[in-house]
């Protein structure tokens, strides 16, 4: 069983916009999305946070984020780079992409 | 903009969309066009329940598909390059939208092929692309199809083994550190496509044999019908989705009795088999080339406990689970649209 929780971040919110930030720069280093999110929240369950609200989370899941940038462990490092698209399949990708057609 | 990834397969129809709880669907690839007067007996008579959706009125024309059009008789199931036309595919592919969406809505389509088929892409896309006027007994809806493209077929099940569902990373680092051999069992084909480390397709050895599940099945009739003489006599065709049942289960279900033919199965799929160890020896060289063996599409659901001694390979892995291997293709095909988009080379 899964459940999809869906929610907004917006640039008029300074918190959540560097939260987005952070999310971004995460998943672009090799992160999925739903392994910051799941990490953040066992992280935040485990300090014993009772009253939990999503600004709460978003804050949590910054710190997580930073503590990793700052100390990278060498497992995580290695982990990420292993899951990351070599050049040599994303060259191979494109060249194999044949055009498609579009309406007038 | 939302996409449909559709893969018109010869013995089923998959379609997916990116939604997580009802984006997906299959139906039996059967089509039958009806007459205006035989829509409206059957649109009057029936409620918005059961089989219903299997009707429907595309561009004004009825015609009734999926199960209840294997239920109207005698069918002609356009294989290969004869279906890629607006009244065939098209109609296929408008079928699939309304089920999906519901309400209508400007889409893309991308669609898997044969890789033998790659000469009939612009056919294909010509088939969906443009406006759809779909009319069900649930309501109309009206659809753009503003762009399409394709992809082979047995790369849909290499990529929903490999990537992540968002189409960015490797899910399955095993495939991707050595060399794989992707095998897609289809209705009519079997497709063999091998990849090399990294996940990257290597097209010089991407061959198909005309074996598939519906040699299976022929041969199932044929042997059902020589041992059940007196039950087959006024039956000139098995119902299709009862002789799936029979190929699944061993038992055969009609004229309220059960027919024991697990030997009519087991012989059927022995001629499959000896012609598939053939190819496999033949065309992909056998175990020793290969790290991992990805099986794929439909016919490797019904086939797996029988195929998989036959490839004596200790890394046999499926495009997906058993129950959903047919949906493989289309799952791969998202991950790849999606790929594509963020390389923005759509």
């Amino acid at each position: 069983m899964s459940k999809v929780y869906s929610f907004r971040l917006s640039d008029d919110n300074p918190r959540e916009a560097q939260a987005r930030e952070v999310i971004e720069a995460w998943v672009e280093e090799g992160f999925s999305l739903r392994y910051v999110i799941t990490e953040g929240l066992l992280r935040l369950l485990k300090s014993e946070v009772n009253q939990i609200d999503i600004e709460q989370v978003i804050d949590q899941i910054k710190s997580i984020a930073w503590e990793w940038r700052d100390n990278p462990k060498v497992d995580e490092k290695a982990q990420k780079e292993r899951f990351v698209l070599s050049d040599t399949f994303v060259r191979g990708v494109k060249k194999s992409v044949q055009s498609g057609t579009r309406t007038m | 903009m939302s996409v449909l990834v559709l893969d018109a397969g010869n013995s089923i129809i998959k379609a997916k969309i990116a939604r997580r709880e009802d984006g997906e669907l299959a139906f039996p690839h059967a089509i039958r066009p009806l007459t205006e007067s035989e829509y409206q007996k059957i649109s009057s008579k029936t409620t918005s329940t059961g089989n219903t959706k299997d009707y429907l009125k595309v561009n004004s024309k009825p015609y009734v598909i999926g199960e209840s059009a294997e239920r109207h008789g005698l069918l002609v199931q356009r294989s290969g390059t004869a279906r890629y036309n607006r009244d065939y595919y098209g109609v296929l592919a408008a079928a699939a939208m309304k089920r999906l969406y519901g309400r209508g809505r400007e889409i893309s389509v991308f669609g898997s092929h044969p890789p033998g088929d790659v000469k009939c892409r612009d056919d294909r896309m010509q088939s969906v692309i443009g406006d759809w006027q779909i009319e069900t007994i649930q309501g109309k809806a009206n659809f753009q199809v503003t762009y399409a493209n394709t992809f082979d077929e047995p790369v849909g099940g290499l990529m929903n083994v490999l990537l992540t569902e968002d189409g960015r990373h490797y899910q399955h680092m095993g495939v991707g550190e050595g060399r794989a051999l992707v095998i897609d069992i289809g209705g009519f084909t079997t497709y063999f496509l091998a990849v090399n480390p990294g996940g990257v397709v290597d097209y010089s050895l991407a061959r198909s044999v005309p074996l598939g599940i519906q040699s299976v099945i022929d041969d199932f009739e044929e042997s059902f019908r020589a041992n059940n003489l007196e039950a087959v006599i006024d039956t000139s065709n098995l119902p299709p989705a009862r002789v799936r049942r029979a190929i699944a289960t061993g038992i055969f279900e009609g004229g309220g009795k059960e027919y024991n033919c697990a030997a009519d199965v087991e012989e059927a799929i022995i001629l499959f088999l000896n012609c598939f160890a053939d190819s496999y020896q033949r065309l992909a060289g056998g175990d020793l080339s290969w790290d991992t063996i990805i099986l794929a599409g439909g016919g490797s659901a019904l086939l797996y406990p029988s195929v998989k001694p036959i490839l004596k390979h200790q890394n046999v892995i499926l495009a997906d689970g058993i129950d959903a291997l047919h949906l493989a293709n289309v799952r791969g095909g998202l991950k790849l649209w999606r790929l594509y988009e963020m390389l923005e080379v759509l």
